[in-house]
Formats: C-alpha cells, sequence, structure tokens
C-alpha cells in the first residue's frame, strides 16, 4: 500500500496534496494503513488522508499540487491558478500563459486568489507575461493576501504588474484601458 | 523517528537528523525542485507545531527558506554531473524569542553572467531580494566550500 499521508500540524491543504504527489512520483513513503494506524509513522506528524474525500475535493489540484484552468470573458481570457505556484509548477503556468496568448485575447488576467504558496519562480512568469502581452493585449494579475501580494509587493512586481484584489475588478480595469 | 519507514527509493536519501521543540535539521537534502517542496511541508509541520504562532510569519519564513533551497538547487550545482546536496538546519533560541534558519551548500553560486532575457536571472535576481525582505535579517556567504545563507526572524511570539 501507498499510503498517502497529510500533515496534521497545520491548515495547510496542500501539504496533503504535495504529499501525495511525492509519494506517487517518487515512492518515498512506502508504508502500509497498519502502519500509520500503529504509530509507526510519526502519527504526531501525519495522518491517512482518504483518497478520494482528497479526490472529491472542492479544487483538486494536479498531482504537483497545482491547478490551472482558462475561461474566456468575451475577449479577456482568465488564467486561474490554485494550489502552489513554485519552480516545479511554474513552467505550468508559463505554458498555460503561452496557449491563452496564442488566442489573441483582447486582455489576459491571471487570477492566483487561490493561490496558496508563490515562489519568484511563479513572478518570473508574471512578468514575463507582461512583458509577452505589451503592447498586444492588457494584462493584470489577481492577488491579494499574505501569500500572494504581500511578497509581490516586496520585491516591486506591484510597480510592472497590474494588480488587482479581485477578479471584478481586474476585469474592469482591462475593459477600460 | 518520522521518516524511520522510508524506504525503497532509488535516490539516495538521508532523512532528517533532527527534529525537536527547538530544532529541525535536514541535511545532505539532495538539491532539487522536489527536495525543496518537500522541505517546505517538513519545516511547515515543525513551525506549526509549536515554533511561531502568527501565520503571516510561518509564511514569510518557508517563503524565505525556499528560496534559499531553489537557489542552490539552481545555481550552487550548474555544471556538476550528480546533484549536490543542501543542509537545512532551523534552531530557535527561547532567550531572545528568534528562529536563525541557516541552508548550505556546497557548490558554488555562478555570477549571473546570463542574458537578461533569461528566466534563471529573473529567478534568481527576485529570490535573494525576497530572502531580504522577508527576514528581520539576511545574509549570504560564498565561500570557496559552498554557500551559506542565514535567515533570521526575532520576536516569534509576537509582541508581549
Amino acid at each position: 500500500v501507498i499510503a498517502q499521508l497529510k500533515c496534521n500540524s497545520g491548515r495547510t491543504p496542500n501539504v496533503g496534496f504535495w504529499t501525495r504527489g511525492l509519494i506517487y512520483d517518487r515512492q518515498l513513503w512506502q508504508l502500509s494503513a497498519d502502519e500509520v494506524a500503529h504509530g509507526r509513522a510519526d502519527e504526531q506528524e501525519y495522518t491517512m488522508v482518504d483518497e478520494t474525500a482528497a479526490a472529491s475535493g472542492e479544487h483538486p489540484p494536479g498531482r504537483d499540487g497545482c491547478s490551472l484552468t482558462s475561461t474566456w470573458v468575451g475577449r479577456v481570457v482568465v488564467v486561474t491558478a490554485k494550489g502552489t505556484i513554485d519552480v516545479l509548477t511554474a513552467p505550468r503556468l508559463t505554458e498555460a500563459v503561452d496557449a491563452a496568448l496564442v488566442e489573441a485575447p483582447s486582455g489576459l488576467i491571471v487570477d492566483l486568489s487561490e493561490v496558496e504558496f508563490l515562489a519568484s519562480a511563479g513572478m518570473s512568469v508574471l512578468i514575463e507575461a507582461h512583458e509577452k502581452t505589451s503592447g498586444s493585449a492588457g494584462f493584470g494579475v489577481v492577488a491579494a493576501g499574505p501569500v500572494t501580494s504581500r511578497p509581490m509587493r516586496l520585491v516591486g512586481i506591484h510597480e510592472i504588474v497590474a494588480m488587482y484584489e479581485t477578479l471584478d475588478s481586474a476585469i474592469r480595469g482591462l475593459n477600460d484601458a | 523517528m518520522p521518516f524511520a519507514l522510508m524506504t525503497s527509493s532509488e535516490e539516495a536519501w538521508t532523512p532528517p537528523t533532527v527534529k525537536d521543540r527547538l530544532q529541525f535539521a535536514w541535511l545532505q537534502a539532495p538539491a532539487d525542485p522536489m527536495t525543496a517542496a518537500l522541505v517546505r511541508t517538513e519545516l511547515g509541520c515543525w513551525l506549526r507545531a509549536g515554533v511561531a504562532t502568527d501565520e503571516e510569519l510561518v509564511d514569510d519564513i518557508l517563503l524565505a527558506v525556499y528560496e534559499a533551497f531553489a537557489n542552490a538547487a539552481e545555481y550552487a550545482y550548474l555544471g556538476h554531473t550528480t546533484p549536490g546536496t543542501v543542509d537545512v538546519q532551523a534552531r530557535v533560541d527561547a532567550d531572545s524569542d528568534s528562529l536563525t534558519v541557516i541552508v548550505t551548500d556546497r557548490g558554488r553560486w555562478r555570477p549571473s553572467h546570463s542574458e537578461p532575457g533569461d528566466p534563471a536571472r529573473r529567478l534568481r535576481g527576485r529570490g535573494i531580494p525576497l530572502m531580504k525582505a522577508l527576514a528581520s535579517d539576511a545574509s549570504i556567504e560564498t565561500t570557496a566550500n559552498g554557500t551559506e545563507v542565514s535567515l533570521t526572524w526575532r520576536g516569534l511570539l509576537g509582541p508581549t
């Protein structure tokens, strides 16, 4: 049995998915449900997660803890990211942005409202998206809160890229531009 | 021993050697993005288990340490045929209510001689300012033997 483990000591919904991804991809942890239940794993930190419950989660991310979807609002394309944007998943955000731009939108919005971890690798993708859209389409990022907006502002991304608190305000901002 | 049951990985793997209330150490961690994410998860568990009470502070610590690890994974072992390793050591000083995390590699951070458009250059360009902005103190020391990033946070328990 390849176990699926979830971190107990914090409210970090992506952790379980991460761990699951690692187990599937690298098989680092191979232990039976019995071993976990009987405390041979560190039960202070981890418990088994019901796989079906995880799979039917409201927004199940990909195996790497990141999910990306594109939707159109008129001629504006919205790339919605959920979960983790780090070195591992940032290339997928680049792919999603590039795929969206092929359709020649009037504007591109990257919505990070449900991102739980944003590393500088992800911020670089946003700067690149800004450069790719320059002259051809509007560009904006939806980010609010301590794990996205705050670190982006700390390194000055808001001085380069238009940042919005909500998707509605981003759409209005791009349409008015 | 949280990782006592970890077996059968083909890759070289050394489990964290220390994890208690005041210190966390993960030595010889493979310098790759997968391990960077795993270290983040483990360190997050340890922090939330009682080291830091403020969730925003935990987020800051996890991001800064991730950036330090990712930098090592990205730059320290460029050109090496075998992946290198990174040590992550965190220690709480209860007297001064502070946490210091040291991320050490044994490679060499290459000077950024890449083209301005190179994504790697931009990644590195923001990673270091991010670490410095997130930590109370941040220092990066490069010697012939490797690079040591030291990140310190004070006021773990908030104003008293």
